[in-house]
C-alpha cells in the first residue's frame, strides 16, 4: 500500500472521529430539550432540595401533592413518581437523590399493588427518562447496565453513547418538544402531576375482577430493590414510609401481606387502600387519583407524617 | 458471540493481527484455536458434540477413501448416521416422542411420554452437520481425497466465520485454500470490510429495527385484521433476509481478511422473476446442496420430478425447525416451485399473446412482486408460533382489510400507529422504509454484481460519502441489546 493511501485512510478516520463527535455533541444537546419532564436533569445538577422526597410511579406522581404536604408538615417535600417506573428504576433515582441532594428527612414510597412485587406489562425500569442525560457518566453507566450495552466504548464514540437519543433529536429538530401528556410529563414545580378531570369525563366504576399476575410472575429483582430502598434509606438515617395508596379496585389477595412481611427496622407502612370507599368522585381512574382526590390523600398522609417527623 | 457484538469487534482484529503475524505453518492452529473459543461463548459443552462429529467424519473419510465395495458404503452409512443421529437427538427428539405419542393416543394407545429433553439447541447444528456430511460424500464420491491432517478438517468444519451459520460450503473449494499461506493484502481487507460493513448495515440498521415492529403483529395474531398483517409479513421479509443475506456476507468478508473465500449465499433474491429463479438466489449454499445430494440422484433414479422438489423442499423446511410450521413451509414452497416451473413456458406465452414484451419494465415489475408476494405468504408459516397461527393469520389478512386501510388513512384515535407503523414511532417507521428503499435501489443497481463489485464501480467519493453513511448507520441504529440471528436457531 502506497503512503497516498495511508494518508488517506488516516484523513477519512479523522473525519469519522470528527463526525462521530459532531453527531454525539448534537444528540446530548437535543435529546434533553426534547424532554417535558426535566426532573432527571434537575436531580443530577443538584437543583431538587426537599425534606420530603416521593418515590414510585404514576400513582405517586398522580396522587401526591408535595404542596399540600409541604402546608400541613412545614417540610419541603418534591414528587419524583415516574409513570411507567418500577422499583428497580425507583432503586437508582433515590441513589441519585442521595448523592445529589440535601440528605431528605424522609422517604415516601408509593407502592403499586401487585407491581411493586409483580411483573407487569404496564412498568418498566423507564430508560427512556434517564437515556438524555447519558452524557453524565453515572447515568451512562446506570443505562448500559440496564440496556447490556458495552460501557468502554462509550468512551470512544459519542454517537454510540448517544444513539440512545438519536430518534428524539431528530424529532425536536422536527417538531421542538415533545407533545405534554397529561398523564405523565405535564409536571409541576414540585415534581407532581395532580390532574383535573375534563367536564365531560365519565366518572370511573369500581373493577370487581382485576386480572392479577400469576405467582411465578414475582419477580425477585423487584424484590432485590424494594429491600435495598429500605437499606439506603436506613444507612442514611432517613426515615421511610411506604404507603399503599387509595384504589378503585378490590386489592390483589395476599399482597400486602408479602409487602409487610418484607419491611425491615423502621420502615413505616401506611394503609390508604380504603381511603375513599370506593367513591369515584375522588378518581381519575381506578388506578390514580383525580386532583380532588390527590389533595385530600396528601392531606391525610401529611397529617400522619407529623408526629414521624418530629 | 454474535457478529455484531462489542465482544466480537475486539476479537476479530485480535485473531486478524495474530494471524499475519505468526508463520503460514501454524495458522490453521490458531484460526482452529479461536474458533474454539468462538464457539464456546454460547455454551463451551457444546463444543464435546462438534468434536464428536469431526472425530468420526475424520476417520470417516480416511476409511471411505482406503475401502472398497460395502466398507467403503458402510463407512459412509455409519457418518451419515452418526451426524443425523446427533442432529435427531438435539433438533428433533422432541417433536418426534411428542407427534408419535400424541398419533399412538389419536389409535387409543395413552402410553407415559418419555421425558422431554430440556437443552438449547447447540448453536447452527444444522449448518456444520451439512457441511460435515458433504465431506464425507464428496470423498465417497471420489471427488475429495481424504484429509489426513486432523486440524484442518477440524478447522474445516469450525472455521468461525461460517460456523454457526453458513455458508455450507464444499470440500473441493475450501481445502485447496486451507495452505494459509496468505500475504497481508490490502486489497483483501478492503473487500472482506466492505463486505462486514454491508452485512452489519443489513443486520442492525434493518434487520433489527424491524424485529419489533414485526413482533408486534405475529406475537399478537388474534389482535390484527388486514392491513397490519399484510405489513408485518412484508417487512417481516426484509428482516430475515438482511439478518441472514447480513449474516452470510459478515461471514464472506471475515474469510476474506484470512485470505479464504466462500461463497455467496444470497444473489439478489428479490429481483428474480419467478419463483424457481428466487429459489436459486436464496440460501445458495442449502439449496445447492439438496440439489446435489438429494434431488438429483433421485431424479436420476427415475422418480417424478414434481415428487421430488416437493419432497427436497419439505426437508429443507425440516431442516429449519422442529415444528410443523416448518414442514408446510417447506411443502408451500416445494408446490410453488413445481407450479411455477410447470407452467412458466404456458404462462409466457399467454403473456406475450397478449403483446405485452418480456423488456416490458411493467411485465418486470408484476413478476417480481409476484415473487415477493408468494414468498412473504410462506412468512405466516415460518414466522407463526404454530399452524393455528399462521391459518389465522392468513384469514385475518383478507378480513377487514378496506376497512383498515380506511382507518389507516383518516388515522381516527391515532389508529395509523398501530395499523400502520406497528407499535413504532412514525419516525422510526419511515427511516426503515428509507432504508429498506435504499437496499432495493442497491440491489437493483447491483443486478448480478455483489456488492464489492458495486462499491469498486463507485467514484471514490461517492463510496466514501457511502462508507461514512453504513458506519453512522449502525453506530446510530444499533440498539441498547443484540438480537440474536434469526438463522442461529437453524
Amino acid at each position: 500500500m502506497g503512503i497516498k493511501k495511508y494518508i488517506s485512510v488516516i484523513i477519512w478516520i479523522f473525519f469519522m472521529i470528527c463526525l462521530d463527535q459532531f453527531f454525539g455533541f448534537g444528540m446530548s444537546i437535543l435529546a434533553p430539550k426534547y424532554k417535558q419532564d426535566t426532573r432527571i436533569e434537575k436531580l443530577i445538577n443538584n437543583q431538587i432540595n426537599a425534606d420530603i422526597l416521593i418515590f414510585g410511579s404514576s400513582r405517586a406522581l398522580n396522587n401526591f401533592s408535595p404542596n399540600e404536604i409541604k402546608k400541613i408538615t412545614g417540610n419541603t417535600c418534591y414528587n419524583l413518581g415516574f409513570s411507567g417506573s418500577n422499583v428497580v428504576f425507583h432503586e437508582e433515582v433515590l441513589k441519585l437523590a442521595l448523592k445529589h441532594c440535601a440528605k431528605p428527612k424522609l422517604v415516601i414510597y408509593n407502592l403499586d399493588d401487585p407491581g411493586t412485587l409483580y411483573e407487569n406489562s404496564g412498568i418498566s425500569f423507564r430508560i427512556d427518562a434517564l437515556e438524555p442525560y447519558v452524557e453524565s457518566n453515572e447515568i451512562n453507566e446506570i443505562v448500559c447496565k440496564q440496556t447490556g450495552k458495552y460501557i468502554w466504548p462509550t468512551y470512544f464514540s459519542k454517537s454510540y453513547r448517544h444513539n440512545g437519543n438519536f430518534i428524539n433529536s431528530i424529532r425536536y429538530l422536527l417538531k421542538g418538544k415533545e407533545d405534554l401528556d397529561y398523564m405523565v410529563s405535564n409536571i409541576d414545580s414540585l415534581g407532581a402531576n395532580l390532574i383535573t378531570p375534563a367536564k365531560d369525563a365519565k366518572a370511573p366504576t369500581f373493577i370487581v375482577n382485576r386480572i392479577l399476575p400469576k405467582a411465578n410472575q414475582l419477580n425477585l429483582s423487584y424484590l432485590n430493590s424494594f429491600k435495598n430502598i429500605q437499606e439506603l434509606c436506613a444507612a442514611n438515617n432517613i426515615k421511610l414510609v411506604v404507603c399503599f395508596p387509595p384504589l378503585l379496585m378490590k386489592p390483589m389477595a395476599g399482597f400486602k401481606t408479602s409487602i409487610k412481611n418484607l419491611l425491615e427496622g423502621e420502615t413505616t407502612s401506611m394503609d390508604y387502600t380504603a381511603l375513599f370507599k370506593a367513591d369515584p368522585k375522588y378518581f381519575l381512574n381506578p388506578d390514580h387519583l383525580n386532583s380532588k382526590g390527590a389533595i385530600v390523600f396528601s392531606d391525610s398522609v401529611a397529617h400522619q407524617l407529623i408526629p414521624i417527623l418530629k | 458471540m454474535l457478529f455484531n457484538s462489542i465482544t466480537f469487534l475486539v476479537f476479530l482484529p485480535i485473531v486478524f493481527v495474530v494471524y499475519y503475524v505468526l508463520p503460514s505453518k501454524w495458522r490453521w492452529a490458531w484460526l482452529l484455536a479461536a474458533s474454539c473459543y468462538f464457539y464456546m461463548w454460547f455454551v463451551p459443552v457444546y463444543l464435546l458434540i462438534l468434536a464428536t462429529t469431526i472425530v468420526i467424519d475424520y476417520f470417516a473419510g480416511i476409511y471411505i477413501e482406503k475401502s472398497i465395495g460395502n466398507r467403503r458404503k458402510l463407512a459412509l452409512i455409519i457418518s451419515l448416521i452418526a451426524n443425523i443421529g446427533i442432529l435427531c437427538v438435539f433438533k428433533y427428539y422432541n417433536f418426534f416422542v411428542e407427534n408419535i405419542y400424541e398419533a399412538l393416543a389419536g389409535f387409543g394407545l395413552n402410553l407415559t411420554p418419555l421425558p422431554h429433553l430440556g437443552i438449547l439447541l447447540p448453536i447452527g447444528l444444522s449448518f456444520h452437520t451439512f457441511q460435515a456430511m458433504s465431506y464425507t460424500l464428496e470423498v465417497y464420491k471420489g471427488k475429495q481425497a481424504a484429509i489426513k491432517h486432523f486440524g484442518m478438517y477440524a478447522l474445516y468444519v469450525m472455521f468461525f466465520p461460517q460456523l454457526v451459520a453458513g455458508p455450507i460450503e464444499r470440500p473441493q473449494a475450501i481445502f485447496p485454500q486451507f495452505h494459509f499461506n496468505y500475504k497481508l493484502e490490502w486489497c483483501n481487507i478492503v473487500i472482506g470490510l466492505r463486505w462486514i460493513l454491508w452485512g452489519l448495515f443489513k443486520k442492525v440498521a434493518i434487520a433489527d429495527q424491524l424485529n419489533p415492529m414485526v413482533s408486534f403483529v405475529y406475537d399478537n395474531p388474534e389482535k390484527y385484521q388486514g392491513l397490519p398483517i399484510y405489513m408485518a409479513t412484508a417487512l417481516f421479509v426484509f428482516q430475515v433476509y438482511c439478518d441472514f443475506s447480513g449474516y452470510s456476507d459478515m461471514a464472506l468478508g471475515m474469510a476474506k481478511l484470512f485470505g479464504v473465500n466462500l461463497m455467496e449465499n444470497f444473489k439478489n433474491p428479490f429481483l428474480s422473476k419467478t419463483f424457481t429463479h428466487f429459489w436459486a438466489r436464496w440460501h445458495v449454499s442449502l439449496m445447492n446442496w439438496f440439489r446435489d445430494y438429494l434431488m438429483f440422484p433421485m431424479v436420476k433414479k427415475g422418480r417424478p420430478w414434481q415428487l421430488v422438489f416437493i419432497f427436497v423442499f419439505l426437508l429443507s423446511g425440516f431442516w429449519h425447525g422442529a415444528n410443523w410450521t416448518f414442514v408446510f413451509w417447506g411443502i408451500y414452497n416445494g408446490i410453488a416451485v413445481v407450479y411455477t416451473k410447470s407452467t412458466h413456458k404456458w404462462r409466457e406465452k399467454f403473456v406475450d399473446n397478449l403483446g405485452v414484451s418480456r423488456k416490458n419494465w411493467f411485465r418486470k415489475l408484476v413478476q417480481t412482486l409476484s415473487v415477493f408476494h408468494w414468498f412473504a405468504l410462506g412468512g405466516f408459516l415460518f414466522r407463526g408460533e404454530n399452524i393455528q397461527d399462521a391459518l389465522l393469520l392468513f384469514q385475518n389478512l383478507f378480513d377487514g382489510f378496506g376497512a383498515s386501510l380506511n382507518q389507516a388513512w383518516f388515522n381516527p384515535n391515532n389508529a395509523r400507529e398501530s395499523l400502520l407503523y406497528l407499535g413504532s414511532v412514525p419516525l422510526v417507521f419511515f427511516i426503515q422504509m428509507f432504508l429498506i428503499t435504499l437496499l432495493i435501489t442497491i440491489e437493483v443497481k447491483m443486478k448480478d454484481k455483489n456488492i464489492n463489485l458495486y462499491f469498486e464501480s463507485m467514484n471514490k467519493l461517492p463510496r466514501l460519502i457511502f462508507y461514512t453513511f453504513l458506519v453512522f448507520a449502525v453506530i446510530l441504529l444499533s440498539g441498547s441489546q443484540q438480537v440474536d440471528f434469526v438463522y442461529f436457531q437453524f
